[in-house]
């Protein structure tokens, strides 16, 4: 029986990277899990700052005035906002042991626990922004925040989850625009060249839309079930948040203007994007320059062997692969047999692998396994750091060829509404159709086939298509899917 | 302008404060306790970690 979800959490589970925890819809990201995230992570960084980014930190509580103040934002947070009301326990006087919340503590004003920054993050740029000499501030930060959800996945949907949060102030309507386009590609390429995952760039439908933005850009992956994964959002919010704050700054001829905004982020989320995009039955699968390990020497010595010959032999070998920038482990455990190695190797997703036994070192004869594709390719030792080495960009592109073959044979296009009910229902993939624009035939298309608008490209031509629902000339060609 | 700092003579604490926010470090927040740290302090901090 056929049980997507199911594989997702042995995944996740057998490889090590998350567990649930005692705390409802949190979890406990693992040493290997987090690994991986911070190499996510300090790519993403590099990249926000060679855009000319920079990072600064923001409190977690958002006092209850402030979290209102932009009212389409904080409508659209508020069910799943957690709220501190008291600071301080006291010890129960009818339990020995047990403690209470003290109502002497009560708050006199809420605390809202970040849902998202843009109020805690506005208020300040109030400060900070007179004239236009103060702009443009970007800024980025990395850190938690916290959505009450009531149906939670692992990594997919926490009610913690880390983040990256953008938050950017310009002077002109378009700059505000192209930096929302600029970190949109960012996210995209990071994508792409990093998790080997090419998406579909485009904009949200305005139901879509993150509260409180004028425009929601977007890329979209497509997971091997079929089902859509929106990877990463930037917004732009126009003077939403300017006006809400009242931030304006003056210009060079002292007029006052409200600032533009914009913000964006890429979350935890991307672990389980990154984990449904390559795995497959036998364990994780990573692409090599996510792979926190990207080769794991296994030293065989059996009880007839010198065992020195052997680890010399691999000790030589790590430092070389150090000494080259590949990340390298040496699995000597002892008292594990070989075949539970080579499966803990595959199970993570290792995307290399070299026994180093007597046999290999007498015959002068290696093999480099690789875990994309579970194909083995024999080399003498002289040759092991060139084959290496070049082996960890041909595996990446070779990934990123796979999965651009997959994301194109399983999106389709569609002029009837039938073709689309019968490729939806089978969860194919991205189904592109023509739409009329119109909040109602998305919401009657959403509710008859569960399917939603995942994005609106900006190249599609729409000209003389018609919308499948409602037959009326289509405003714009869309991509639809089931997503998580 | 120039930038007034307190001697460390005159209140070390008020320096301390003067440092801080004259060098673009941190600030208040409008949530009590509750900083904001500025970019050239995650760098040093990231540096430090």
């Amino acid at each position: 029986m056929y049980d997507y979800s199911k594989w997702y959490n042995d995944i996740v589970s057998e490889a090590g990277l998350a567990e649930s925890s005692d705390v409802r819809g949190c979890m406990v990201i693992k040493p290997y899990g987090f690994s991986i995230w911070e190499l996510m992570k300090s790519q993403l960084d590099k990249m926000f700052k060679e855009t000319g980014h920079e990072n600064a930190y923001f409190p977690l509580f958002i006092p209850k005035s402030l979290f209102e103040a932009e009212e389409k934002n904080a409508e659209g947070f508020a069910k799943e906002c957690a709220v501190v009301t008291h600071y301080r326990l006291k010890n129960d006087p009818d339990s020995k042991g047990k403690l209470i919340v003290d109502p002497d503590s009560k708050l006199e004003e809420e605390l809202i626990v970040r849902p998202t920054s843009e109020a805690i993050i506005w208020k300040t740029y109030k400060k900070w922004i007179q004239s236009y000499r103060d702009l443009p501030i970007l800024i980025n930060q990395w850190a938690n925040v916290v959505r009450w959800e009531m149906r939670t996945r692992l990594f997919l949907r926490t009610s913690e989850f880390l983040w990256q949060e953008g938050h950017t102030a310009h002077a002109t309507k378009e700059e505000a625009l192209e930096e929302t386009k600029l970190i949109n590609d960012i996210y995209s390429k990071f994508a792409e060249k990093f998790m080997a995952m090419p998406v579909v760039k485009g904009y949200k439908s305005e139901s879509e839309r993150f509260a409180g933005a004028e425009e929601t850009l977007c890329i979209e992956a497509l997971m091997q079930d079929g089902k859509a994964l929106q990877a990463g959002t930037s917004h732009f919010l126009g003077q939403n948040f300017a006006k809400a704050f009242d931030v304006k700054y003056a210009d060079k001829t002292g007029k006052l203007e409200y600032v533009w905004a914009t913000s964006w982020g890429v979350s935890t989320r991307l672990m389980g994007a990154l984990i449904m995009s390559h795995s497959d039955d036998i364990g994780l699968v990573l692409p090599p320059l996510l792979a926190p390990i990207q080769i794991i020497i296994i030293p065989l010595i059996k009880s007839k062997d010198d065992p020195k010959k052997i680890l010399d032999k691999t000790n030589e070998l790590f430092d070389s692969f150090k000494k080259l920038g590949v990340r390298v482990k040496i699995d000597d455990r002892e008292n594990i047999n070989l075949g539970f190695k080579l499966n803990d190797s595959e199970v993570k997703g290792i995307p290399m692998r070299i026994v180093v036994g007597e046999k290999e070192i007498d015959n002068n004869q290696f093999e480099v396994f690789y875990r994309h594709n579970l194909k083995k390719i024999s080399t003498d030792f002289e040759g092991i750091l060139d084959l290496v080495n070049s082996s960890i960009s041909s595996v990446q592109s070779e990934m990123i060829a796979e999965s651009k073959k997959r994301l194109k044979e399983n999106t389709y296009e569609v002029n009837t509404y039938d073709e689309f009910k019968e490729l939806i229902s089978n969860q194919s993939g991205f189904v592109i159709a023509g739409w009329d624009g119109t909040n109602e035939t998305e919401e009657a298309i959403k509710s008859e086939t569960k399917a939603t608008i995942r994005c609106i490209p900006e190249d599609l031509d729409y000209k003389g298509v018609t919308c499948i629902y409602s037959g009326k000339p289509a405003r714009y060609k869309v991509i639809f899917s089931k997503s998580y | 302008m120039e930038k007034k700092i307190t001697p460390r003579n005159e209140d070390y604490s008020k320096w301390y404060n003067d440092i801080v926010s004259e060098a673009g470090l941190a600030e208040s927040s409008d949530v009590r306790g509750c900083m904001i740290t500025q970019s050239g302090t995650m760098i040093l901090f990231q540096k430090l970690a």
